[in-house]
């Protein structure tokens, strides 16, 4: 199947159409069971824990990459994956086990926060439905791998994360950013909240920011030093107490803050507070 | 400070995470470097090498390695990674080391433009022993992982061009990463120590 048009552009569409109080005739009912029908067409494969997010271009924060880079449009999970799915992943998959997993691919911090290998602790009941932390990116890719999903790549990830609850970007809004700087300076609760309990931004996507931290698939493209073409020192300003100079608009310092500690991970850390979600290209039919 | 984060970063990156992520809770932190304890040969990626043989990573065990990654068309500093490459290779040959010891792989980060047949060319270019030389391109997320077990960053920046770490890994026959040194032009001699205390 074709896909014709997104389906966040027809939902807009419609809530345009039922807020305007004028100009609601037999012709408006008719395009929206139009639009309707079209959602329903779309709606088929796109599974009921994920979103559709529609193509668009975005401007990451660092000068060197300052130029609008395109995202494709693709799947995005809803939520994060909680400890009780993956927990039905390790049970599934007994080298994913705290026990047995390889070094390589997970250190000695992986589900550190779980009581065993099938076991979520006394707190088990209350984490269940808590974003898993303590989950190296090796350990992400495949538990979605199963799952039929990938991680969404950095520029997919910072796409959506400019979204608040009503704007698609909302990443100019200072009052936005003192939103997420303001988590980013909160201490996490011992127990994380349910991933259900978070407000989903304008295209369905919860947790992104206030909960936890996540993996993207391309965590590792920013150098740190050594980089092959001697031009690091786009890069260096992001490390040496440069602070957010380097990047394109100051103000997002929160994103700044994103990208730095994503720089310091390796694919087998296992930390608190980092977890994951899944994405999915979308596949486009033939054209007819 | 080698393949490492600078102490400056990794008191900053563990003070502005250990704010953010751990108040209250729990202290941790982060480790540096890339797993040493872990077999790189758990990856079970297949590549081509430059004569067009299937390669199974997780099939290289057995003698010691010296691997670095980079790209055919780059300008800048893969020539001098394989210039460094070709140095450990002469120096193991002048110490009577030989490739049924240790091998030598460049691996590609480029698999669109890197076929076997470039390595191929590359082989020739630089005159390699093809006994002790296996050059090994594959795919985007073969790449991608093997990158990622070696602490390596890249990323594309043109059509044509990566930017990218320059380490020079050495594993130990069962895989595991025994030395690096992502410094080009830097001093071999304990990438070659490494590996003779293999031995």
């Amino acid at each position: 199947m074709t896909r014709t048009y997104p389906r966040t552009a027809l939902l807009q569409a419609i809530s345009r159409a039922t807020a305007s109080k004028k100009g609601f005739g037999i012709g408006s009912k008719v395009c929206v069971v139009v639009v309707n029908l079209c959602i329903q067409l779309t709606v088929a494969d796109v599974p009921e824990e994920m979103v559709e997010i529609p193509a668009g271009a975005y401007t990451p924060m660092y000068i060197e990459r300052a130029e609008e880079r395109p995202v494709s449009g693709f799947l995005l999970d809803r939520r994060p994956v909680t400890n009780g799915q993956f927990l039905e992943f390790v049970r599934a998959n007994p080298k994913w086990r705290r026990s047995a997993v390889k070094r390589l691919f997970a250190d000695e911090a992986y589900l550190a926060h779980w009581g065993g290998d099938l076991d979520l602790g006394p707190n088990g009941d209350r984490i269940a439905d808590s974003p898993v932390t303590h989950v190296s990116w090796f350990a992400a890719r495949a538990y979605l791998k199963t799952v039929g999903k990938r991680l969404p790549s950095e520029d997919e990830w910072e796409y959506v994360a400019r979204a608040d609850e009503t704007r698609a970007d909302a990443s100019k809004d200072p009052r936005f950013t003192a939103r997420l700087l303001d988590w980013y300076g909160r201490p996490s609760p011992a127990i994380l909240p349910s991933v259900a309990d978070e407000a989903p931004n304008v295209y369905g996507v919860s947790g992104l920011h206030g909960v936890v931290w996540e993996w993207v698939r391309d965590f590792n493209n920013a150098m740190v030093t050594g980089e092959s073409r001697g031009d690091s020192s786009l890069e260096r300003g992001l490390y040496c107490a440069g602070g957010a100079l380097g990047t394109t608009d100051p103000r997002n310092y929160a994103a700044f803050m994103r990208y730095a500690f994503r720089s310091s991970l390796q694919g087998a850390y296992a930390v608190p507070n980092l977890g994951f979600r899944g994405a999915r290209s979308i596949e486009r039919g033939p054209v007819p | 400070m080698k393949n490492r984060m600078s102490p400056t970063l990794f008191s900053t990156l563990v003070c502005l995470f250990g704010i953010v992520a751990v108040c209250g809770t729990e202290s941790f932190t982060l480790p540096s470097g890339p797993s040493s304890e872990g077999s790189l040969y758990e990856l079970e990626s297949v590549w081509k090498s430059q004569d067009g043989n299937a390669v199974r990573l997780d099939a290289l065990g057995g003698k010691t390695r010296v691997f670095a990654m980079g790209y055919t068309s780059c300008q800048y500093a893969c020539p001098r990674i394989i210039a460094d490459l070709q140095r450990i290779e002469k120096a193991l040959d002048e110490k009577g080391i030989g490739a049924d010891k240790v091998e030598i792989s460049f691996i590609s980060i480029d698999p669109v433009v890197d076929t076997p047949e470039r390595l191929k060319a590359l082989e020739t270019e630089y005159g390699m022993d093809a006994r002790r030389w296996l050059l090994l391109t594959g795919d985007e997320d073969g790449v991608l992982e093997l990158a990622v077990a070696l602490g390596m960053k890249y990323r594309k920046t043109t059509a044509m061009d990566f930017a990218h770490s320059n380490i020079i890994t050495v594993l130990a026959p069962d895989g595991r990463i025994v030395y690096q040194t992502p410094e080009i032009g830097s001093d071999l001699s304990e990438a070659l120590q490494a590996i003779e205390s293999g031995f």
